[in-house]
């Protein structure tokens, strides 16, 4: 079980403790779970010793990571996650991520995919608290993860993202391209309270698809699902470069009455038995062509195994 | 091509000339494009007699049909169309549909699936419009009424077998969209659509609003080899089922209105025709109102 949990996390910047808590989930789902590499690049961020943002949309520091799976020698994925406070409130916590294939040793990202470190705080909480009940859950691999902090009642303390490499038909990593999706309290210098981006970085660099801001997915209308056989139905995020792509494993929708909060299933998917993790009440948000819409009674659950 | 197309005509039930012709279309894209036969069940009331209804929800005759596939003798399927008026105009066209394995011989369905599932236009107009029929022995697409004005005009019933994984006809069960009018009520959008089970027992309740996979940018982009993306309508027994082939539903900016495409789908080369401002409703999770209308997608039918 490559996962990692923790009820001990606040969605709260203002106890420097609360900063380094977060922060720190984030560094240990990657590297101790997942076995992601950290690099050697200089100026990196000591979490432990770390301040707490000054201000709004502060980076107070960045750590970079690698993959560690066999595509790394020739696909390779550097991320550089910038560590902070969100758009409009410095107690909020906020995260910057830059994806490419490669840093210069000195923490910069080349062969850059996604810059999301040139982006108001591109994912944050919305609210905070020093004292709010909630579950923190990381699960991850050498070649992928997915994390959801302060998961509890209230959907404006939640940052939630995961990141996987491409798949061919069979669910294969594919040296094409990442897999990302995000959402959570805030993103883009404004509040949300929605998970609704999927975006597919193409590696190889040139035109990038645009992001889904909206998701895609198949789930049925009845709520709870009627049992034919036993079974019920979920989704699986489709993503787009250009056209619909082989969907990765890292997210499942599911219909509100079909899953208690917080639970966890498993299912098959390309022929292999995967576990997830119900994520409580955030919205999902369901793409239309051209815009999109709150699917309120849909729920998200992320990979947890 | 098994096709069927009436230009530049008025589709309802505003008075018998009208009425008679919108159910002639209905059946000759079932008997004579499709190879649809009319059963010998005594009661039946042809198209060209048919009486416009003088209320709303009134039928004026039935007309019972079977398909001619080769599944036809080991799961057979009946369909008693009853002509009507809509659930919302006495003047708008309608059929209330009853499905089945077969017929007594006096118009009555026997081993009934699903019974008097209503489809509707909900409302007429004196502006001419397109109709688009396309139907084989074990399947049919109806898109009536089809204008540039208002999606209130149009009348759209699509049916085919269930499908296997690789797209060939099961005899498990019939996959149906049809809209606006009818049980739906989101008179703005093509909404609904109900996997019936064939061996009867316990059935799967209506989609209220449409499953289906499509890019937000519109138009899409084009990455190579220089695709754009449809959607295909995702049909549901509890869980997603194969996908059948009568519907597709793609981004506005990426088919011409009343335009068409070819795409190959489970290994063949299918032609579809877009339906001028047809948009879907799309599925949101328990939400009665049958959807959200998807304003910027657009429906396209089989049409070969």
């Amino acid at each position: 079980m490559s996962t990692r949990a923790s009820a001990a996390l606040q969605p709260d910047n203002s106890v420097v403790a609360n900063f380094r808590a977060w922060a720190q989930f984030i560094d240990d789902t990657l590297i101790v779970t997942g076995g992601w590499i950290n690099t050697a690049d200089t100026g990196q961020m000591v979490i432990a010793t770390a301040a707490a943002p000054v201000g709004t949309n502060n980076k107070v520091g960045y750590r970079i990571y690698r993959m560690a799976d066999a595509l790394q020698a020739t696909a390779p994925v550097f991320m550089r996650i910038d560590f902070g406070s969100n758009w409009n409130s410095q107690p909020c916590p906020g995260i910057w991520i830059t994806i490419g294939t490669g840093s210069n040793g000195a923490g910069t990202i080349t062969g850059i995919v996604w810059n999301g470190g040139a982006q108001q705080c591109n994912l944050g909480a919305q609210s905070t608290s020093t004292g709010a009940t909630s579950n923190s859950y990381g699960s991850a691999d050498a070649s992928r993860f997915t994390i959801a902090l302060f998961i509890g009642a209230t959907p404006g303390f939640n940052l939630i993202f995961g990141l996987e490499r491409t798949k061919d038909s069979s669910g294969n990593d594919t040296a094409e391209g990442l897999l990302y999706a995000q959402g959570g309290g805030s993103e883009f210098g404004a509040n949300t309270n929605y998970f609704s981006r999927a975006a597919f970085f193409v590696l190889a660099g040139g035109t990038q698809p645009n992001q889904e801001t909206g998701l895609s997915y198949v789930t049925t209308f009845n709520n709870p699902t009627q049992t034919f056989g036993g079974d019920i139905g979920v989704g699986p995020i489709i993503f787009f470069k250009g056209v619909a792509q082989q969907p990765g494993k890292n997210w499942m929708i599911a219909n509100s009455s079909d899953l208690a909060a917080e639970s966890a299933f498993s299912m098959i998917i390309y022929g292999v038995t995967t576990s997830y993790k119900q994520l409580q009440a955030i919205t999902v948000r369901m793409s239309l062509a051209g815009s999109a819409q709150g699917d309120t009674s849909a729920r998200l659950t992320m990979r947890y195994d | 091509m098994a096709t069927r197309f009436l230009g530049a005509t008025q589709f309802g039930a505003a008075n018998d000339a009208m009425f008679r012709l919108s159910a002639q279309f209905f059946e000759d894209t079932l008997v004579t494009t499709g190879g649809w036969v009319v059963t010998t069940d005594t009661g039946q009331t042809l198209p060209s007699a048919l009486v416009a209804p003088t209320a709303i929800n009134q039928s004026r005759g039935y007309r019972i049909y079977k398909m001619s596939d080769a599944l036809q003798a080991t799961f057979p399927i009946f369909m008693r169309v009853d002509y009507a008026s809509s659930s919302n105009a006495a003047t708008a066209f309608g059929v209330y549909l009853t499905f089945g394995t077969g017929s007594n011989g006096a118009g009555v369905i026997t081993g009934v699936a699903l019974a008097n599932l209503q489809v509707a236009q909900p409302q007429t107009t004196a502006i001419t419009m397109n109709n688009y029929g396309s139907a084989a022995s074990n399947r049919f697409s109806l898109a009536c009424g089809v204008n540039s004005t208002n999606f209130t005009y149009f009348f759209v019933l699509t049916l085919e077998r269930s499908k296997d994984a690789s797209g060939n006809d099961s005899g498990d069960g019939l996959i149906l969209v049809y809209g606006p009018a009818g049980s739906g009520n989101n008179y703005n959008a093509l909404s609904c659509s109900k996997y019936v089970i064939m061996s009867g027992g316990a059935q799967p309740n209506e989609e209220r609003g449409l499953s289906y996979i499509l890019s937000i940018n519109n138009p899409s982009q084009v990455f190579a080899p220089g695709d754009v993306g449809v959607g295909i309508v995702i049909p549901m027994k509890g869980v997603a089922q194969q996908p059948g082939m009568n519907l597709l539903v793609t981004n506005t900016g990426d088919v011409s209105v009343e335009g068409f495409l070819d795409t190959i789908i489970y290994g063949a080369s299918r032609h579809y025709q877009q339906l001028n401002l047809a948009p879907a409703g799309k599925r949101l999770v328990g939400n009665a109102n049958f959807g959200i209308t998807d304003t910027n997608s657009r429906i396209l039918m089989r049409y070969d």
